[in-house]
């Protein structure tokens, strides 16, 4: 075999080196440039208060949105899943729920979790609003006195049977002026948000075995911290 | 015909040393010191993976990682396709249940593996018994738990088996812990920070982490230090 002329050699090596520099650049322009965590960020309802401020509309809808009721002592709320196991000693004087997250249009935007639990003779109420597009919202409240459950019991709801009937609870009561809960910020467009809520169940029955029917509004109206 | 296979072989080796740097990038390996934890008060707490540990975990469905309890609803609708939710039981260091957290997390869309690595953000509600509630807000990268023992096991095709302890602390906080707000009793009012150890045994290439150990951190400012911090300021 002759042997390659200098000229071609020399293109060979050029050729190659392109193809090095072609395929290293190739991957590290991918790494770069793709938005690995890209998530849906489906359109806020967000409205603007003359005096300041957005407001903003959460909604669940009981019970298709349950994702987690650590239950209660009396049954009602009932535990869901029906085959969640909790340790025995775990969770006394405490509520936990997770449900599925909607916007004002009912479309499913995101995550929650809330935790209700009695310190100091106070209940205290917590949520995170997960929205994958945008980030956490993180609200704190003190629980209205007597609480959601008592009041349902108050108007005959008993465990086993079921319940019909209209009921309106605002289980926001403070610390804010006007029984408002109070908005601690978050994660990512949130982590600079400042304001209050209310949280206001609106049912409409409890199952006999203890699953409440009906909607969750948490309504928020937040203002931007320096 | 020639002249192509020269071009293609350069790019091969090109993508493959590109890779290779990737792969050994310093920059979004794990951090040699982990954060300081600068406050009084510090408490830690330890779960895991079992289902006494994690009653509840929910995800798409899709993913390598176990989901429980059996009949739990799926993160199906493709807005929250890409979230992890569950229940955890924290435990003291005699293994007794203290308390009880929350925790929604998603991959961060501020991963780069270039110059951050594969970032999860997760947000929670800690409910400690007796004590108070509180928030966190955490970013950790797990890009070296992925590179050491994840792909190399999905490659395989094989349950990897050691013991691997990881600090992927990466913030929100600037010294890389997670940001932990206190809401209510002995917590009210605090603000500190939340960093997570883990200590990984076991990895199924089909549902991921088997034997994954979780030691949280909590360190908190005294209350009577915010106090006298908050009368100077006043006067």
């Amino acid at each position: 075999m002759p042997p390659m002329p200098a000229v071609a050699r020399g293109f060979t090596r050029l050729l190659f080196i392109l193809g090095l520099l072609c395929g290293g650049v190739g991957v590290l322009a991918v790494a770069a440039l793709v938005n690995w965590g890209d998530h849906e960020r489906p359109r806020a309802h967000i409205s603007v208060q003359p005096n300041g401020g957005a407001v903003e509309r959460f909604v669940i809808r009981l019970p298709r949105d349950r994702i987690l009721d650590s239950g209660h002592a009396s049954g009602l709320p009932s535990r869901y899943p029906a085959d969640l196991v909790l340790p025995d000693q775990a969770l006394p004087g405490l509520h936990v729920e997770h449900f599925k997250l909607r916007d004002r249009e009912g479309e499913v935007i995101g995550v929650a979790a809330r935790h209700s639990q009695r310190v100091d003779d106070a209940a205290h109420g917590a949520w995170v609003l997960y929205l994958p597009g945008r980030g956490s919202l993180l609200l704190d409240h003190l629980e209205s006195a007597g609480g959601l459950n008592a009041e349902l019991i108050r108007r005959n709801l008993r465990p086993g049977a079921a319940w019909e009937g209209e009921l309106v609870f605002q289980r926001t009561a403070g610390p804010a002026s006007d029984g408002r809960g109070v908005v601690r910020g978050g994660s990512r467009e949130f982590t600079r948000h400042a304001g209050s809520y209310t949280e206001t169940w609106r049912l409409t029955g409890v199952d006999a075995e203890g699953r409440p029917r009906g909607t969750i509004e948490i309504d928020t109206l937040t203002v931007l911290q320096p | 015909m020639m002249r192509f296979l020269v071009f293609l072989a350069g790019a091969l080796v090109g993508t493959a040393l590109a890779g290779a740097a990737l792969w050994l990038n310093p920059l979004i390996g794990e951090p040699r010191h982990t954060p300081v934890l600068e406050h009084g008060v510090s408490a830690e707490f330890h779960t895991s993976l079992r289902a006494e540990d994690l009653p509840l975990l929910t995800h798409s469905g899709s993913r390598r990682l176990v989901m429980r309890p059996e009949s739990v609803p799926e993160l199906w609708e493709s807005v929250i396709d890409p979230l992890d939710t569950g229940l955890l039981m924290l435990r003291d260091v005699e293994g007794r249940v203290v308390g009880t957290a929350s925790r929604i997390s998603a991959v961060s869309g501020e991963t780069d593996p270039l110059r951050r690595g594969l970032l999860v953000d997760s947000s929670w509600i800690i409910s400690l018994e007796g004590v108070g509630l509180a928030f966190a807000v955490q970013r950790e990268n797990v890009w070296p738990m992925l590179r050491d023992v994840a792909l190399p096991a999905w490659a395989r095709r094989e349950p990897w088996q050691g013991d691997l302890r990881f600090t992927p602390a990466a913030g929100p906080r600037e010294d890389r812990a997670g940001r932990l707000i206190g809401v209510s009793g002995a917590l009210a009012g605090l603000e500190g920070q939340l960093v997570g150890n883990y200590r990984l045994r076991a990895f199924d290439p089909d549902i991921g982490p088997t034997a994954l150990e979780w030691h949280g951190v909590m360190s908190l400012p005294r209350p009577d230090a915010v106090e006298a911090e908050a009368a100077s300021a006043a006067r």
